[in-house]
């Protein structure tokens, strides 16, 4: 049995990260939510012990992959995601030792130097959960215009990312 | 696996940015409370104290009894001397009216506590002569003994008081207190209700909306003004299109508005009041209305303002009324009491009589924009938001729907695409139920994007040509592939429009 405090720190230290991973395996956003709810929980009634960071931020994963994989079972979706060492292999060189900290201060930087029309329709697509129309509506463009500028601006971020980072 | 890796980079910038440009998540309010829903805290047994035994119980209680028994003596005694004093004042007369009972009265000597030395004085100075009564002073005995000897009375008497003032004044609160918020309202300004920035705070009732030449009339705040795409659209506001334009309500209704109205929206249901002209409506449940007739459309409808009735042609679905439906294919008259005479219809004539919605040829019923997988896919990989790879005769570039389809008799399927080279190429879908169904689309040229349409019915079944898809399959997957090369196939959306009939 855990207090409440105690609780309240875990989710808390764990929240970020896990919601990430989440996406990363593809989740969207209120299955991501949902799912890193049902982890924490899952977690913390299994009484885990909480020796470091670390570990316990890849017990989370693991779990949190599992209630993943059991949702898309359940649902019979059929998405390809690749094995999971490929995964953790792929997670832990994005994340670079520093649970994402210098990955995130490249994107704010590289954000800086996109147009505000594009800065525009990122905040629209991955702020707002805005449709295709509302964001051709919001920058000006045809629906087709504004999928092309979206693309065009996550091909430069990650560009720019992979130059400030170095992979 | 560099394609793998190359998705997993996209969906981990995808994740930063969500998080970067999108609202603070803190789930541990829920966590908790979930958590303690679940494992509440087992209440603690409240056990009573010990009940306390004693041997000096009894003579406790018995001491209880006496000292009881001691007051009440004591008052009777304090009492009764003081009743005899007043029975003597009016002697006369209580000697007429004592009721006649055998207990023998009660002498002065029988006291040996009480004499009549220690009585207290009969109007001593100062005090109020007792037969002009406490009346007289205006003041009680309890201010009598806190003024001691004074007897002249110090109280002024309080002045009338004033007429309350209208205007409402703060309290002299110390300067660090605060005030709850309209606490106390300025009478100079406006009500609530009257203030037309008020307005302001109305819900937000259309998601987006696309056309020329909206105006819009918001209380005192705008008056028909002239507004662009994007500019935020309130409940109550009045919705003026000069020419036809297309609003996404935040229901999820598509209107298509030539002519005047006003969206509201409270917590569970949105609804419009058609004040001029008519609307091209997609709905599942809004209400039309104007001067009290109602519809509540679920499909495709368009609706014309008349002289308090609503003219409704209903496309696909039905429209509601008061206590009757109008099916689709059919046009009627809706009034308060409910629709007039059906005529049927076709999607010809609707278009004839409304010029607005000539160029709307369907409804979009199933869209993919290849922003993410939506399911299982055939080979390649999206990116931004396209789904991109080589393709050979033997397998081609498609997905799993995230839902089976099932088709409708007059379905399209358009799909937006590029070829990296010129070639012959299939397009395809598989059924649950029946095997795969295709159609040659010919040579395809390569290097620019190609909206392709096709009516669904047009599709053959792969191992049998003969035979031709029918409505209520249920298509699983969708596939381009080229007939003979292997080429680069790029796919931008696939959708399928239920075409008006």
């Amino acid at each position: 049995m855990r207090s409440a405090v105690q609780i309240e720190r875990l989710v808390k230290e764990h929240q970020t990260g896990l919601l990430r991973y989440l996406r990363y395996l593809g989740c969207e956003e209120n299955l991501a939510r949902d799912m890193a709810q049902e982890t924490f929980l899952a977690t913390i009634a299994a009484d885990f012990e909480v020796r470091d960071r670390r570990a316990t931020s890849a017990y989370l994963r693991t779990t949190a992959r599992n209630f993943y994989f059991m949702w898309l079972r359940r649902h019979k979706k059929e998405v390809a995601l690749p094995d999971e060492d490929v995964l953790e292999t792929k997670w832990y060189e994005l994340e670079n030792d520093d649970e994402g900290d210098k990955y995130k201060r490249a994107l704010q930087n590289c954000l800086k130097h996109l147009t505000e029309r594009a800065r525009l329709a990122l905040k629209l697509r991955y702020g707002e959960n805005a449709s295709r129309e509302q964001i051709s509506c919001a920058v000006g463009l045809e629906a087709e215009g504004a999928k092309t500028l979206l693309r065009r601006a996550k091909d430069k971020l990650r560009d720019c990312i992979r130059k400030q980072v170095g992979k | 696996m560099s394609v793998e890796r190359e998705k997993l980079d996209e969906r981990y910038l995808q994740a930063q940015l969500r998080e970067e440009l999108g609202d603070d998540v803190d789930l541990s309010e829920t966590v908790r409370s979930q958590y303690f829903a679940k494992h509440a805290p087992a209440r603690r047994a409240i056990v009573p104290a010990p009940s306390w035994r004693s041997v000096w119980r009894p003579l406790a209680s018995a001491a209880c009894v006496l000292i009881a028994a001691g007051v009440a003596v004591w008052a009777l005694v304090s009492y009764l001397p003081r009743s005899q004093q007043q029975s003597e004042l009016p002697a006369s007369d209580t000697a007429e009216q004592a009721p006649n009972v055998d207990v023998e009265p009660v002498r002065e000597s029988d006291f040996d506590i009480l004499t009549r030395d220690e009585q207290p004085e009969q109007n001593p100075a100062g005090q109020p002569d007792p037969e002009k009564g406490e009346g007289e002073t205006g003041q009680s005995p309890f201010e009598r003994e806190s003024r001691g000897d004074d007897p002249t009375p110090d109280v002024e008497p309080e002045p009338e008081p004033e007429k309350p003032d209208e205007t409402i004044e703060k309290p002299d609160y110390p300067p660090d207190w605060t005030d709850p918020p309209d606490a106390f309202p300025d009478p100079q300004k406006p009500a609530p209700w009257e203030d037309p920035t008020e307005v302001v705070r109305a819900k937000v009732v259309v998601a987006a909306w696309q056309g020329e030449d909206l105006r819009v009339t918001r209380g005192e705040v705008l008056k028909r003004e002239k507004v662009a795409p994007g500019f935020a659209l309130l409940s109550g506001d009045l919705l003026e299109a000069r020419k036809p334009i297309d609003f996404e309500l935040i229901d999820g209704t598509f209107v298509r508005l030539d002519g005047d109205m006003v969206v509201t929206s409270d917590e569970t249901t949105t609804s419009v009041e058609l004040q001029d002209g008519a609307a091209y409506v997609i709905s599942n449940g809004i209400s039309i209305s104007h001067e009290g007739a109602t519809a509540k459309v679920f499909g495709t409808s368009v609706i014309e303002q008349r002289l308090r009735s609503l003219d409704v042609f209903c496309v696909s679905g039905y429209v509601g009324g008061p206590s009757d439906r109008l099916d689709a294919g059919f046009n009627a008259r809706l009034e308060v009491e409910g629709f007039g005479r059906a005529k049927a219809i076709e999607w010809e004539d609707v278009a004839r009589e409304f010029k607005f919605v000539r160029d709307i040829r369907g409804e979009t019923v199933w869209r993919e924009e290849l922003d993410e997988a939506p399911g299982k896919l055939f080979g390649g990989e999206i990116a931004g938001g396209v789904l991109v790879g080589e393709s050979d005769p033997s397998i081609g570039i498609g997905f799993y729907l995230r839902a089976p389809h099932i088709i409708g008799a007059d379905d399209v399927v358009r799909v937006r695409f590029k070829l990296d080279a010129s070639t012959k190429l299939v397009l395809q879908f598989g059924s649950t139920e029946n095997g795969n169904w295709r159609h040659e689309m010919g040579v395809v040229k390569a290097g620019e994007w190609i909206e392709f349409e096709l009516p669904l019915a047009e599709l053959v079944k792969t191992t049998d040509m003969s035979q031709s898809a029918q409505p209520g399959l249920h298509f699983k997957f969708f596939q381009l592939h080229p007939e003979d090369d292997t080429v680069g196939i790029e796919i931008d959306w696939v959708e399928i429009l239920r075409k008006h009939s």
